[in-house]
């Protein structure tokens, strides 16, 4: 099985690559989402606490602050698929393919 | 602002000569189809990456958000946490997998399996149908914009935008135009850093002081802390939701940079890296929101009373600038404005061109039987009549309220392109009946609910009420293109859908490895 560099695959390093790929593409896409859904949600429907202010005397709410950790938790989540997934793809062709 | 602002005319006129030496150099490289429309796949994944968020990030990113957080406060997080979700869908769902598949347009990705001519056909009124609105958007903007502060007229303001946006893809094509892109991202990104930190050393650093003096400065008080002021029911949340996690892996313009780098490893860095800069962006934004809230509420020299800003909420930015760092500063982030338009038009008509000449004449028109010099011949020649159309089309628009066109895109791209490439790449009984089926109607039906919401029933044709009551039709655009595309898949037992079936997994072995045949 030829890789679009002309290389041969191997095919079971190919289905192992497929197999991590899928995976962790779709865990990842599902758990993402479904955190921004909750993050909608609770937004339409539990206003009052999510316009709650962190702390005595505070004006920044939970919402906002929740709103940032998701942020971090999709740009982590994304950081660490392409080093798992570009690396299984390195290894399945068997050879570097940096910049 | 009706004096001329030399710094801005100054810092303008540089990023011009910049690009234009760009375009003189990316002249004498682009030789080929493959080098016009994609670079020759030759750009790496850190250079695709910076490029692709020049691309993303519009005027509106920038000073239509800040202008949003101005009115709005919280709600206007809806957009940054979907808009960076929406990354995520495109690098972990679409970036390599159209990577692979795809030559240089997204047709080409979709015709590996389904039937080609009516699927380009599809794709290219997709395309176009993002593109032109988008591209008229922008250049309506820029012809203001250039009145206000340079001292043209609109109509001098729109030929100097067109004209630029012509010679840079007609001779540079997509190599001059990502560097175009690389320039106005590194400028946009550098501009709001600077703006967000004067705002926070404004401040001592102080975000919780900021944050409370903006809640005290808001007529809407400590509400700008909490859900609801913008989108107060859960159907515009989550259409809006669909219209980022959709539109963005649905914007033919950014699914073409993918084709610029040389395999999947770098189109996942492309991917990536545009994420990160895109989400670094958004975030300034807020202190920057933060910053206008406080210092330009009220403040008799820019509004006329609470948050009715000289020029309109999307001046805030600008505005805010001056405040910061006086005219100078001001005329750089100006001039950075009508860089971010200039970019991104150039961007929308490679993308629009490349339908054209690749999907419709070559692809429809010809058969697939055109040669690379002829094809890159009437890609050029399109980029030129275009050009002229659109810049036609923005004269004839001069004062008009084109600020719905600005919603069309990301709705259009996400209630029909999306879905079909969606579709296309995971499931194998979607068939070229469903596709056309699904994607006509998302199409459609966006449009038509477009028109009939309160962007355009409203405030453009001026009827009391609107006869669709949302903003965003998206959740009933895309889940009609998804439900029509799955009905019509199902029920289509022909040979050629059968086919279509059986050519699944060498379509998925070759999206993953990049495998050609």
């Amino acid at each position: 099985m030829p890789s679009e560099q002309g290389k041969p695959i191997d095919p079971a390093a190919y289905r192992t690559f497929r197999r991590i790929h899928n995976r962790l593409s779709w865990i990842l896409i599902s758990g993402l989402i479904g955190l921004v859904l909750v993050f909608d949600l609770l937004s339409v429907f539990a206003r009052e606490f999510m316009g709650a202010p962190l702390a005595e005397g505070s004006v920044i709410s939970i919402g906002i602050l929740i709103a940032l950790l998701i942020v971090l938790v999709i740009l982590a989540a994304a950081l660490y698929y392409v080093l798992k997934i570009n690396s299984a793809y390195l290894d399945m062709h068997g050879s570097p393919d940096d910049d | 602002m009706t004096d001329l602002n030399y710094p801005a005319i100054a810092s303008f006129v540089l990023f011009i000569i910049a690009t234009l030496f760009i375009t003189a150099y990316a002249a004498r490289r682009t030789r080929s189809r493959k080098d016009f429309y994609v670079a020759g796949n030759a750009f790496g994944g850190v250079q695709n990456g910076i490029a692709i968020s020049g691309d993303y990030m519009s005027a509106a990113s920038f000073l239509g958000l800040v202008g949003l957080f101005f009115i709005g406060g919280y709600d206007t997080i809806f957009f940054i946490v979907n808009l960076i979700l929406s990354w995520a869908v495109v690098l972990l769902l679409i970036a390599e997998k159209l990577r692979n598949l795809g030559s240089y347009t997204f047709a080409d990705a979709v015709s590996v399996r389904l039937a080609a001519r009516p699927l380009r056909i599809l794709a290219a009124t997709g395309t176009l149908a993002v593109a032109v609105p988008y591209l008229l958007a922008q250049m309506v903007a820029a012809g203001a914009l250039f009145e206000s502060l340079f001292g043209l007229s609109y109509t001098q303001g729109v030929l100097v935008v067109g004209v630029l946006m012509t010679v840079y893809v007609t001779f540079g094509g997509m190599i001059a135009t990502t560097w175009v892109q690389i320039i106005k991202a590194a400028l946009l990104v550098g501009g709001g850093t600077i703006l967000a930190v004067g705002v926070l050393f404004a401040f001592d650093f102080n975000v919780g002081k900021l944050a409370g003096l903006a809640v005290d400065a808001h007529p809407e008080g400590i509400a700008i802390m909490q859900p609801g002021l913008l989108y107060p029911d859960i159907i515009s949340v989550v259409s809006l939701s669909l219209a980022f996690i959709g539109g963005t892996a649905g914007l033919p313009h950014v699914l073409m940079r993918f084709f610029t780098v040389p395999d999947g490893v770098q189109a996942r860095r492309s991917a990536a890296w545009a994420m990160g800069i895109i989400s670094y962006f958004q975030l300034i934004v807020l202190f920057i929101g933060l910053g206008a809230i406080v210092l330009l509420t009220d403040n008799p020299e820019f509004t006329s009373g609470g948050l009715h800003v000289h020029g309109g909420s999307n001046m805030a930015a600008i505005h805010l600038s001056q405040i910061i760092g006086g005219n100078i500063f001001m005329g750089f982030i100006c001039a950075v404005a009508f860089a971010t338009i200039l970019a991104v038009v150039s961007g929308l008509m490679l993308s629009a061109a490349a339908t054209i000449s690749h999907d419709l004449f070559a692809g429809v028109i010809r058969k697939g039987q055109c040669s690379d010099a002829e094809e890159l011949r009437v890609s050029r020649l399109t980029v030129v009549v275009l050009s002229a159309i659109g810049m036609l089309l923005a004269i004839m628009f001069e004062g008009q309220n084109v600020a719905v066109l600005a919603t069309l895109p990301l709705v259009i791209a996400a209630s029909a392109n999306f879905p079909v490439l969606f579709l296309f790449m995971y499931w194998k009984g979607f068939t070229t009946r469903g596709a056309l089926f699904g994607g006509y109607t998302g199409l459609l039906l966006a449009v038509s609910l477009l028109i009939l919401g309160p962007n355009v029933w409203v405030n453009v044709l001026g009827y009391e009420k609107a006869l669709f009551p949302y903003t965003y039709p998206t959740l009933f655009s895309m889940g009609a293109c998804f439900l029509f595309a799955w009905v019509f898949s199902i029920t289509d037992n022909s040979a050629r859908a059968a086919a279509e079936a059986d050519a699944f997994e060498e379509q998925l072995r070759r999206s993953e490895i990049g495998t050609r045949g």
